[in-house]
């Protein structure tokens, strides 16, 4: 874990205004505790060339205090790398270049609550979870949520994207946004809307690189009265695409569709321990909103099945599928370890981009399990994983190939990467067209000209991770794996 | 005598390399919540063990911090229950302190706990001969703790026996059974300390003196049931007492409330009305741990006139008081800390008595509802059932 020298550290504490020194640490151990995320890769290849130990950490209580790390930090130079949850995967909250740690979980304040409009005004670092339950107690609801809701703060959601269940409705996060505090590099707090200068679209899925997002105002809906769960089991993915898009081909849209797919040569993976038991091939429908609404829906949906002729799984798999929305992870029990990737997919090749998965997986030795859920008319949020052992270092190391060829696969179908934080920067030009990566360099040129805020992510990564010398160790690596594969060295 | 848990390292890293970091404890985690610092969140913690275990000799040159954070922890099972891969979170922290235990790296009030208990039997400095003191005001003292041919032995536990605040609980449910004609036989100075606080540490060689006697004095009574009044007491003997009995013990354990809830079913006890608004505060050792939710609650709904709420946090989702793991002992300020949000939700429902059936939950929201100068009345179940029973 590369950092600072202690004296310089030391000195850096030392020249703290004394509001901050109350609320910061320079404890090695508690700044440990910041050298990472989701993300394993952290152990052995993050050393030299990355400065993932902070200096400090400052864990503020108020906007001010925020403010007047901004001020210093730019008075003296220093990086700022603001923190969520920690919950991604991509290194997107953790310092690249050393500097402060702006741990914001502390701005967790919920309210004031507009019961009118109605909308709610919410510190940066309050859980999604609690805002949702809070909201409940009010008779409003969020119209979208992750499925990170439980530990995702909603400040981190709104710099990562923002989107969830019900973005197929609603649309992202930046559609229930009306106002933004932010802190920028040199202190000054801002409001912005959407009108504003900078506006608030220009922070939206920015990653933490523009500003310090402190505070939003949110606007939620009534909350629904009634909701209805459906699932379908098929016997192959283009089935599930067909009947994917005849479900979204008309006005009403379902709540939310989830799909999974874990099949290996047709044969569903049994290891991906659902606790419902589930078909390799499904998908979820869900429906909230008032009786009819949701009557609607259903009526639909069933119209459809029977014009499909499919396999509808009974109504508790379904409710349960539902009920275990956040609990994704829980398919690191069957690990030890996973690996995967999270892309942006065009809804009409999730079928081709499936299939290209399975001959992945065929090739590789790997099972595959592809799942996802629709955030539009026109895209999903697909996420495929594979198992691997990080205790393994070298297999592990391999393995690490096999991730950019789900990426090469997802590409190659329109998808764009969910996320750069700083092991994504090598694939910056699918996410951003030329014309976006320089609107994006524009303003951060403009905001944040000194390159204080979460530098050494995005736009200026490491050596290694230049596309280039990025894809040259990601083809000997692959080759590397394919030989010891014929080997026999290669474990699945 | 094979009494050793799995703590082994090989153990701790599977279950430590099983979790993802996904940090859906941090939300949950009374110490992280109250502290902020991500260094005491169970995650973290995992995070730190990890990087602990990857070194040889394993758990090597311990930070202090390292330590320092796996005592702040009051286990009250939050984090076990919310993880999504479904660690055994509990496991692996009493894994942890019986190592640092074993190297020496513990509180220091919990090393001197563990010398008291070694030459006391209890706790606190004092004689285990003097356990009983709470049943002085009982009439027949102390002739009347051990009656012929009992029907159940009562164990009270070293807080119950010897803290003041606390020591009504006993000497109520002492008056209950005299009052529903239940011959209960209270240990006394056969008790002695039912070991927590040392297998906790890790010694586990004399935490097996300790429950051998424990046995010894009960089974020698004959009685098939051992009601506690101190879940934590409980705990252990559920998890611990059968390894060194060398297999199940010939008695059932009970809670006090379940063994009060069977006697209101069987209309064994007559109850005057309570015409006040009351609630229950489910501790995390007698709930999320001993899974005992709807007794003290059918006991409360047998009140004639007392009004029922829940708290907003209640049953499986309820909020730690502060005090276990031991953490009132070793970090008072921080368990206060951690009070807060429990007191705040308590004066938040409006209700004129909280009842609870832990003595550490009753002691802490006592002094802390005395400290917000509260009209909120605290009382153990116990004492709510002593004042209301009518002759039998």
């Amino acid at each position: 874990m590369s950092g600072t020298a202690g004296d310089t550290v030391s000195e850096l504490m030392a020249s703290l205004p004394p509001e901050l020194k109350k609320v910061a640490t320079d404890s090695h151990y508690e700044r440990l505790a910041y050298t990472h995320d989701m993300s394993s890769l952290d152990g052995f290849l993050t050393s030299d060339w990355l400065k993932t130990l902070p200096d400090l950490v400052v864990l503020p209580r108020n906007v001010q205090q925020v403010a007047a790390l901004l001020k210093w930090a730019a008075e003296h130079r220093v990086p700022v790398t603001p923190r969520g949850a920690g919950s991604t995967s991509l290194f997107q909250s953790v310092p690249a270049k050393g500097g402060v740690l702006l741990d914001l979980n502390c701005l967790n304040t919920i309210g004031p609550w507009n019961l009118e409009r109605p909308s709610v005004q919410v510190g940066a670092g309050t859980i999604i979870y609690e805002l949702q339950e809070e909201a409940k107690k009010r008779g409003l609801s969020l119209a979208t949520f992750p499925s990170s809701a439980p530990v995702g703060t909603i400040g981190g959601w709104f710099n990562n994207g923002g989107r969830g269940y019900g973005s197929l409705q609603h649309g992202s996060l930046l559609n229930q946004v009306e106002r933004l505090e932010v802190v920028l590099a040199g202190g000054e707090i801002v409001q912005c809307t959407h009108q504003s200068d900078p506006p608030i679209q220009w922070f939206f899925g920015s990653e933490g690189t523009l500003g310090v997002v402190t505070s939003l105002e949110l606007k939620l809906e009534p909350k629904p009265t009634s909701e209805a769960h459906m699932a379908f089991g098929f016997s192959n993915i283009g089935e599930l695409q067909r009947f994917l898009l005849k479900t979204i081909d008309g006005p009403f849209l379902p709540y939310n569709l989830t799909f999974v797919s874990a099949t290996l040569g047709g044969q569903p993976i049994r290891r991906i321990n659902w606790d419902a038991i589930l078909p390799g091939t499904f998908l979820a429908v869900d429906f909230f909103g008032d009786a009819d609404q949701v009557e609607q829906g259903v009526q639909r949906v069933r119209w459809l099945k029977l014009e499909h002729e499919l396999h509808q799984l009974p109504k508790w798999q379904a409710e349960k599928f539902w009920a275990d929305r956040f609990y994704n992870f829980r398919l690191q029990r069957t690990g030890p370890s996973l690996l995967g990737a999270e892309t942006l997919m065009p809804l009409n090749k999730i079928s081709s981009y499936v299939e290209g998965i399975g001959a992945l997986a065929t090739g590789s030795q790997k099972p595959m399990i592809t799942f996802g859920y629709v955030t539009s008319r026109q895209e999903a949020y697909v996420t495929t994983m594979f198992w691997t052992d990080e205790a393994r270092t070298v297999q592990y190391l391999l393995d690490l190939s096999l991730v950019n060829s789900i990426y090469r696969t997802a590409f190659k179908f329109g998808a764009k990467p969910l996320g750069i934080g700083l092991w994504n920067t090598p694939y910056l030009k699918y996410a951003y067209s030329a014309s976006e990566r320089r609107k994006i360099r524009e303003r951060k040129e403009r905001l944040d000209p000194s390159g204080i805020i979460n530098p050494g992510k995005a736009h200026n990564p490491p050596v290694v991770l230049k596309p280039r010398l990025f894809g040259a160790s990601m083809t000997a690596l692959r080759i590397f794996r394919k030989i010891l594969q014929r080997l026999g060295r290669v474990e699945s | 005598m094979g009494v050793e848990k799995d703590f082994s390292f090989g153990k701790l890293h599977s279950e430590a390399f099983s979790c993802i970091q996904c940090g859906y404890c941090r939300r949950v985690c009374p110490v992280y919540r109250a502290l902020g610092w991500e260094s005491t969140s169970p995650r973290n913690k995992v995070y730190q063990l990890q990087n602990l275990l990857s070194t040889y000799p394993p758990l090597a040159n311990l930070p202090e911090e390292f330590s320092q954070r796996f005592w702040q922890c009051t286990n009250c099972r939050r984090c076990t229950q919310v993880c999504p891969t479904h660690l055994d979170l509990m496991n692996l922290w009493q894994g942890v302190k019986h190592h640092l235990g074993k190297k020496g790296y513990e509180p220091a009030s919990l090393r001197s706990t563990r010398e008291r208990v070694k030459r006391n039997k209890n706790i606190f400095s004092l004689a285990n001969e003097n356990r009983s003191f709470w049943a002085m005001p009982l009439q027949g003292y102390p002739k009347v703790l051990k009656p012929e041919n009992p029907d159940i032995a009562v164990f009270v536990g070293c807080v119950a026996s010897f803290y003041p605040l606390v020591s009504g609980i006993p000497l109520a449910l002492a008056n209950v059974f005299l009052k529903a004609g239940v011959k209960a036989y209270f240990l006394g100075a056969d008790e002695h300390c039912c070991g927590n606080p040392l297998t906790t540490a890790g010694d586990l060689a004399t935490a097996e003196i300790l429950a051998e006697n424990n046995i010894s004095k009960v089974r020698e009574l004959g009685v098939d049931k051992l009601v506690f009044i101190c879940p934590s007491c409980q705990s252990t003997w559920l998890e611990e007492y059968p390894r060194y009995n060398k297999g199940q013990l010939p008695f059932r354990l009970l809670h006090y409330t379940e063994y009060l809830a069977d006697l209101v079913d069987q209309g064994g006890l007559d109850l005057k009305p309570y015409p006040r608004r009351v609630s229950y505060h489910d501790s995390c050792d007698l709930g999320r741990h001993l899974g005992i939710y709807e007794a003290p609650r059918r006991i409360l709904r047998a009140i004639p006139e007392l009004e029922f709420v829940e708290l907003a946090n209640h049953h499986q989702d309820s909020l730690c008081c502060g005090a276990g793991g031991n953490l009132y002992m070793v970090d008072q300020k921080l368990a206060n800390k951690i009070s807060q949000p429990r007191l705040d939700q308590i004066e938040e429902s409006g209700i004129d008595t909280l009842v609870t059936a832990c003595a550490e939950c009753r002691q802490v929201f006592t002094l802390g509802l005395q400290d917000r100068k509260s009209p909120v009345r605290v009382l153990d179940i116990a004492e709510l059932v002593a004042e209301l029973i009518r002759e039998g």
